[in-house]
């Protein structure tokens, strides 16, 4: 059963904002749900492009909303969405560290969850209705390569290149939701493109027009 | 893998910056100055557009649920009947434990305080004890090995007769009066008992120290696990 956030939810424009925060921190969970579905894509999707599966994305996401809702009193103003973010990016580094200290399972359990949440990722991807079938499966192919480089990043390059790049954060909120200065973000994103780039290289065929990342004709 | 020369990571930065217009007016028409000049800087700069056209091409995915929290799962179970009474027993017992360790401190603070003063008059006693030997020396008197005279028969026997206010001193004081005016030889005998026969240390403190440290603990650990189980 999957729940379409509603439209525009992933910018999290939430209009009344500060009065749902304000009931939610007396206590009112109805308030507290309406934030939820107001960030909860936005907040899976970055679990998942951390994570790389479905399921630990799902959980984490789960628990760091739970956090969200315990710590509430605890919020000092400021960016509901960079702390959310916050919560969430803890949650998923947990969640890594766990897997760490359990090897032996994790890489069974991270095998089935990777070949269910692949499974499942490919289902859900948004391909072009118009697009033909060989369109299709391009398409399929590039989103993969793309992961799969992303996912070769180490983790302080990942997840800045997330909130950048695929999210669309600002620097600003970027050093926000990872605790850093603003130096440290723009220093990691640029390492964090440039690895991109010599990995897709290796993906070049799958470019189209384009298909040479570096070393093309210029003019 | 990479079959382009590395460029100087503050190149990768600005050209990184440039991309996201994050780059001063000023460091922007000098970036741009170097870009026409140089081609592999150019070639670096496609290269990271495209990377950034890539990632941002990632298609959203929709949640596969809804997040929203429901009443049961924020609702705190009732904690166990009997927790209070746990809460009650651990301080009970850490008050005990600190209030046995702090008399065990303190005990052993004037009994440290004692043994300094014996100390401070050894370096005094000891030249009067061996001029006094060497009296007894001088004079022809050795005594032979087991057979003390009186007067040591008498300071032997009162070293090692236990003083009357010996119950009341705290664990491991020595058996020497510090208050009494001792001969030399008596110091010096003294001396030697207190060396070699002090009052063994009292256990009952350490053992109630371990018992009351263990109990607190162990009730803490068990209440801390049953709070911890009452949140949701």
């Amino acid at each position: 059963m999957s729940c379409r956030a509603p439209p525009g939810a992933l910018s999290s424009e939430v209009v009344d904002e500060p009065q749902l925060l304000l009931q939610a921190q007396q206590g009112d969970l109805d308030s507290f749900n309406r934030l939820v579905l107001a960030h909860q894509e936005r907040a899976f999707n970055l679990a998942y492009r951390i994570l790389g599966e479905t399921a630990a994305a799902s959980d984490a996401t789960q628990q760091a909303f739970l956090s969200v809702f315990r710590s509430l009193r605890s919020y000092r103003g400021g960016s509901f969405r960079s702390w959310v973010l916050r919560i969430v990016t803890n949650a998923c580094y947990d969640e890594l560290r766990r897997r760490k200290r359990r090897p032996a399972i994790s890489l069974e359990e991270l095998g089935d969850g990777e070949a269910e949440g692949e499974t499942d990722a490919w289902e859900r991807l948004a391909v072009d209705p118009q697009a033909g079938p060989e369109d299709a499966v391009l398409q399929r192919e590039r989103v993969r390569a793309i992961e799969s480089c992303l996912e070769g990043l180490p983790l302080d390059f990942r997840t800045v290149a997330i909130l950048s790049d695929v999210q669309g954060l600002p620097y600003e909120e970027i050093a926000n939701v990872i605790r850093a200065p603003v130096g440290t973000v723009k220093s990691r994103l640029a390492r964090a493109r440039a690895r991109m780039r010599d990995c897709l290289e290796g993906h070049g065929e799958l470019f189209g027009p384009e298909r040479r990342l570096t070393d093309r004709a210029l003019p | 893998m990479s079959r382009m020369p590395a460029i100087p990571a503050r190149d990768l930065e600005a050209l990184s910056a440039y991309i996201d217009g994050r780059l001063s007016p000023s460091e922007a028409v000098a970036l741009e100055q170097r870009l026409g000049r140089e081609a592999g800087l150019r070639r670096e700069l496609e290269g990271m557009r495209l990377t950034v056209r890539a990632l941002k091409s990632l298609p959203s995915h929709r949640v596969p649920r809804s997040f929203a929290l429901k009443p049961e799962r924020i609702a705190k179970p009732a904690p166990a009947r009997w927790y209070p009474v746990l809460q009650l027993g651990t301080a009970v017992a850490g008050i005990a434990f600190v209030l046995v360790v702090g008399a065990d401190v303190l005990g052993a603070s004037q009994s440290g305080l004692a043994t300094r003063s014996v100390v401070a008059e050894a370096p005094v006693a000891q030249p009067e004890a061996g001029a006094a030997a060497s009296l007894f020396a001088e004079a022809g008197t050795a005594t032979p090995a087991g057979t003390a005279p009186p007067a040591a028969d008498m300071l032997t026997a009162q070293a090692t007769a236990p003083a009357p206010l010996e119950s009341e001193l705290p664990m491991g004081e020595l058996k020497v009066s510090a208050t009494a005016t001792p001969s030399p030889t008596e110091v010096a005998e003294n001396l030697r008992v207190g060396s070699s026969e002090t009052i063994p240390l009292r256990t009952w403190p350490r053992a109630a120290e371990i018992a009351l440290g263990l109990l607190t603990v162990t009730l803490a650990a068990v209440t801390l696990r049953l709070r911890r189980r009452a949140l949701p």
